[in-house]
Parts: C-alpha cells; sequence; structure tokens
C-alpha cells in the first residue's frame, strides 16, 4: 500500500513487502525504478536500498541516510552513484515502522516514515530530494564614481526582510585607513526555487530611495553595482562656502578668483551671504608697431596683470540648498591693488551640486577698469620709444568655478 | 660626528641650488655691456676684412680690426649677418653719438640702408643699394649722391629684435677716408 505526498504519486518497486510512506517534507519525492533481481533476504533481516536523486535527475551522493526503527537506529552515507543499502534486524513476521532522515548540507532535510511488513527485502526506487540554493548577494553603492556608506539596504526574499548598512572605511588591524569595502554590503540568501525574486531598496538622507528587483538564478555572484541618484535638494547643506572661480579656457583674458561667503545663521537673511573676494586679471593685449619704411608691420602681445580685493555680497534668487540651477546675484566692491581705484564687479551664476558639500557653478561676471599699458614708437636710430597709455577695460566674463559649502 | 658631516652636506647642497638659482634666473636683459659697440648693451656685428672692385681697382677694408682704410666715393658695405627682421647701416660725416641709447646725430647721417628696401641684403649692401639722407631725412626719390672728399665718414650697422622695441645687435663704429 503506497501513499501518495504531496506532489505526485510515488510508486515503488516491492517484493513482497506493503509498505506505508508517510512523509513531513513536502518537497520529498520518491518516483518508480525498475524493480531490479533482489536476491531472498535473511529471515532476520530486513534490507531496503534506494537510490537518491535530486529533481534534476542527478544522483546525489554523500548524503547522510539515518534509520531509526524500534530496536535502534543505523546510518549510511549514498555512494558516488547516489545509492544506498540499509540492512535491519527485523522479525520477519512483524510489522513495524522505519523512520528515514536524509541529510545534507545543501539539500533540505528529508523525514519520512516506511511502513513495512514481511520478510522479503525491500527496493525504494528512487527518493527525489530538493537542493537547497544559497548565494553570498553582494553590492556596491554608489554616486556618481565614489562609494556611499551607511546607504540602508532592505534585502526582501520571501517573507524575510533583512536590513543592512553600506560598510564605510575603517582602520584595520594594521592601522591603515582601509576603504576597500566602502559602499558595499552582503548577505546570505537560501532558497529552494531558483526562480525566486529578490528585491533590494536603497535608501539614504539627500538621495532618491531606489528598488531593485533580481531573480535568484540571475545572480553571477559579482558585486552587484548600484548608483543612487540625488535627490532635489542637499539635506542639511551648510551656509558658508569657499569658491575659486576661473574664466572659460576659451578666453584670451583671464579671470582667477577665490571667494568666502559667511551665512549669518538668521532666517531673515537666509539667503544672503557676505564674504570677501580675491582676484586677479590678466589682459593679453597685441600691440602693432609701424617699423621701417617697406618692412612689415610688427605685432607683440603685452599681459597686464591686475589684483583686486575686497568685501563681496551674495543674494540667492533661489533656494540655497536646491541642487540644480541655485541662482545668485552678487557684487564685489573691490580695491585694485595697481592703481588703488574702486571696481565693481557686479554678477549673476548659477550652480548645481555634484555631491553633499561641492558645487559647479558658471557666472557671468562684469568688469570694467582702468590699466596703464605701454605704448612703442619706433624708430630708426635706437631702442623703440615707450610711453604709459591709459585705456578703459571693460568685459563681460563667463566663469567656471567650484564651491565647497562647510 | 655623522650629524657634523650631514649639515655639511646639507649646506653644501643649499649653495648648489643657490648657485643654480642665480644662473637660471638669468635672461636676456643682462646682457654683458660691450663699451666698443655703438650700442652698448647689443650683441656684437662683426664687420670681417673684405675686398670689393671699384673698376679695375680692388678695394681692402679692414674692417674692426684693421687701420682706417681708403675708400672710394661709392664703397660696398659688409658684415657678418645676424638674421634680424630689421636692421640699419649707416654712414655718417661725424662721429656717431649716443645718448640714451639713441644716436643723436642723425642729421650727420648722409646715407642709409635697412631692411625695408628692396634692394641690398643683410651682410651686404653696396652703395647704391642705399638712399641718401640731408638733414635725417630719406631721400626716397632719388639715386644716392657719392661721397665727397677729402674727408673721414663714419658708418655701423645695428638691429632690433622681432617687435622693433630693443636693439639686439650692434656693430663697432667704423671709419673710412675719402680722397
Amino acid at each position: 500500500m503506497i501513499h501518495n505526498i504531496r506532489r505526485f504519486p510515488l510508486l515503488l518497486a516491492i517484493t513482497g513487502l506493503s509498505i506505508n510512506f508517510q512523509s513531513n517534507a513536502s518537497s520529498l519525492l520518491f518516483s518508480q525504478r525498475s524493480a531490479a533481481h533482489i536476491p531472498p533476504a535473511d529471515s532476520l533481516t530486513i534490507v531496503i536500498k534506494g537510490v537518491i536523486v535530486n529533481n534534476f535527475r542527478e544522483t546525489v551522493d554523500s548524503v547522510k541516510i539515518s534509520c531509526f526503527y524500534s530496536n535502534g537506529f543505523h546510518t549510511v552515507y549514498s555512494d558516488k552513484n547516489g545509492s544506498f543499502t540499509l540492512q535491519l534486524p527485523a522479525s520477519p513476521a512483524e510489522t513495524d515502522s522505519v523512520k528515514l532522515t536524509l541529510h545534507r548540507y545543501d539539500y533540505h532535510l528529508y523525514d519520512t516514515i516506511v511502513a513495512l511488513k514481511g520478510p522479503f527485502p525491500l527496493i525504494l526506487a528512487e527518493i527525489v530530494i530538493f537542493p537547497k540554493y544559497k548565494i553570498l548577494l553582494k553590492g556596491r553603492v554608489f554616486a556618481g564614481s565614489i562609494p556611499v556608506e551607511d546607504v540602508d539596504v532592505t534585502i526582501r526574499h520571501r517573507n524575510s526582510i533583512m536590513t543592512l548598512k553600506t560598510l564605510g572605511c575603517y582602520y584595520d588591524h594594521e592601522d591603515f585607513w582601509n576603504c576597500l569595502y566602502n559602499g558595499m554590503f552582503k548577505t546570505d540568501i537560501v532558497t529552494e526555487d531558483p526562480n525566486d525574486s529578490i528585491e533590494i531598496s536603497f535608501s539614504k538622507e539627500g538621495f532618491r530611495s531606489q528598488v531593485h528587483q533580481l531573480k535568484f538564478s540571475e545572480y553571477t555572484g559579482d558585486i552587484m553595482k548600484y548608483k543612487l541618484r540625488y535627490a532635489d535638494t542637499v539635506p542639511g547643506l551648510p551656509g558658508n562656502n569657499l569658491a575659486l572661480k576661473i574664466s572659460n579656457p576659451l578666453d584670451k583674458d583671464w579671470f582667477v578668483g577665490l571667494s568666502y561667503y559667511a551665512w549669518l545663521k538668521s532666517p531673515l537673511f537666509n539667503r544672503f551671504r557676505p564674504g570677501l573676494e580675491f582676484s586677479l586679471m590678466t589682459i593679453n593685449r597685441t600691440s602693432t608697431i609701424t617699423t621701417l619704411p617697406g618692412a612689415p608691420d610688427a605685432e607683440f602681445d603685452t599681459v597686464y596683470t591686475r589684483y583686486f580685493a575686497g568685501p563681496s555680497f551674495l543674494f540667492f534668487v533661489t533656494k540655497p540648498y536646491v541642487r540644480k540651477f541655485s541662482t545668485y546675484l552678487g557684487t564685489t566692491f573691490s580695491l585694485e591693488l595697481t592703481r588703488g581705484d574702486f571696481v565693481l564687479q557686479p554678477f549673476i551664476g548659477t550652480r548645481f551640486f555634484i555631491d553633499m558639500r561641492k558645487s559647479l557653478s558658471i557666472d557671468l561676471r562684469y568688469m570694467g577698469y582702468s590699466v596703464d599699458v605701454v605704448e612703442y614708437t619706433f624708430i630708426y636710430n635706437g631702442n623703440a620709444l615707450h610711453s604709459n597709455k591709459e585705456i578703459d577695460f571693460k568685459k563681460l566674463l563667463l566663469n567656471i568655478g567650484l564651491q565647497i559649502n562647510f | 660626528m655623522e650629524s657634523k658631516r650631514f649639515h655639511i652636506l646639507r649646506h653644501t647642497a643649499l649653495i648648489i641650488m643657490l648657485a643654480f638659482l642665480l644662473i637660471t634666473c638669468e635672461d636676456d636683459n643682462t646682457l654683458i655691456q660691450n663699451n666698443e659697440l655703438i650700442f652698448k648693451h647689443a650683441s656684437a656685428i662683426d664687420v670681417p676684412v673684405y675686398t670689393y672692385l671699384s673698376g679695375p681697382d680692388e678695394i681692402i677694408v679692414h674692417g674692426d680690426s684693421g687701420p682706417v682704410d681708403t675708400l672710394t666715393p661709392m664703397p660696398v658695405l659688409r658684415w657678418d649677418s645676424v638674421n634680424v627682421p630689421y636692421i640699419v647701416a649707416a654712414i655718417f660725416s661725424q662721429p656717431i653719438e649716443i645718448e640714451g641709447g639713441v644716436i643723436s646725430n642723425t642729421s650727420d647721417i648722409v646715407w642709409i640702408w635697412h631692411s625695408g628696401l628692396e634692394t641690398g641684403k643683410d651682410g651686404y649692401v653696396e652703395f647704391t643699394e642705399g638712399k641718401q639722407m640731408i638733414n635725417g631725412d630719406i631721400q626716397n626719390l632719388t639715386a644716392p649722391a657719392s661721397l665727397t672728399g677729402p674727408a673721414n665718414y663714419y658708418w655701423g650697422v645695428w638691429g632690433w629684435n622681432y617687435p622693433g622695441t630693443r636693439i639686439l645687435f650692434s656693430s663697432r663704429p667704423l671709419a673710412f677716408y675719402i680722397k
């Protein structure tokens, strides 16, 4: 008599024995195997033979088979072909039940009870067991190309929810600052069904939350890379900033400015920043000299560098903590350090953050000041005569810059 | 003992570094002054010994090193070319005078050649390839008049840097005699 277990009927080739299978492991199956010729058993011995296969029809070796019966227990291992043989001392006339327990670390524990009766050998056709799949899920979270630590990682698989945080840098046992695992997370996941899905979600302040899904079987074992996208605002942005500005490389006149703006820590002046700015401007001026009659005119470039310093004021037109296109107006009341002239430098600009503290800026700045330039007059009887001439320099500069907020 | 040796080595290294800095800081503004030249802060344009033909006669000019030569009224001027874009050669009726880095007696120039003219070349100029000057004005439209004698004349060559702001090369003041 054969009792079905949950998935499909279990058939056994049995010679002369009535057997009951009662399984308490739902994934455990028996399937039919052709009967082999069984020699007559000793009247005092029950022989149980079987083959263990997995659900891919592969034989499974090294399975520990523990057999419990009324007079004790017996343990054998399946051989390289997956087969095993148990010989139990039993009274041929006695009806007994035998409990088989199959152990292997990467397979499910399998328990079943075999009810047997009679003096004949028992042959189990196949015991089908289902493997467990275990993966070490590894990932690394980036913002741009920089690993991000302390990201909350939630991994959902079936009914289990694992919460992790990405790792940061640390001092290792050799007292080196080790960032090898910065932004990484890992966890073991075990499943019975490779088609299971895993959901991984990330969240961190200042970034958009993200959810990723993958199938268990899709995981290749590599470190998965996830890129977080910044949120639209920068949380906890400090108000002070240090900025370096340079004119765009295509411009022949060069501007370099270094500025510091302070936050007044007052809600009334949240968009207002007073500060200081130091800058220099180089003008590249091409002069033409008329030389000897009949000879071509000569051209030469002269660079005039002027330095400026003075208070500067900034007013944010948009909210300062907006990540993209936070626009500002400003002006610097500077002193030109060569001549001592007062020079006003109004500007308008916008910035966008590249991470939580650094931002790139583009601004348009008006520069207008007087410069003493040297004029040369060629003479045929000696060195050229030179004289100073004041010119008015006026220009709208397109500057690019980097701001550090602290 | 080791410490003392270390200090000696350190001081030696420091001196070598300073010497290196001093050498590398030198630029062309620190040209050695040469009082023999017309323009003292320029490099020399050498005038070698040369000859030229005047009819059947071969006239020898001793250049920088020789005595005052007696030349023909339409002499040929030669010098070692220096390959600069702007160069002038001039004959004076009086010794060349310099004041503040400029030739002051331009009114004494009687003949001039410069690199803007279509004739002549840097290093070799015949008298007819130059222009006559009267009271400092170049006579572009007329052929140069022969030099008259008996008299002493003086000549020199000088050249500028590219933009024409500074004289980089200069010859010594040279003299010759016209019978």
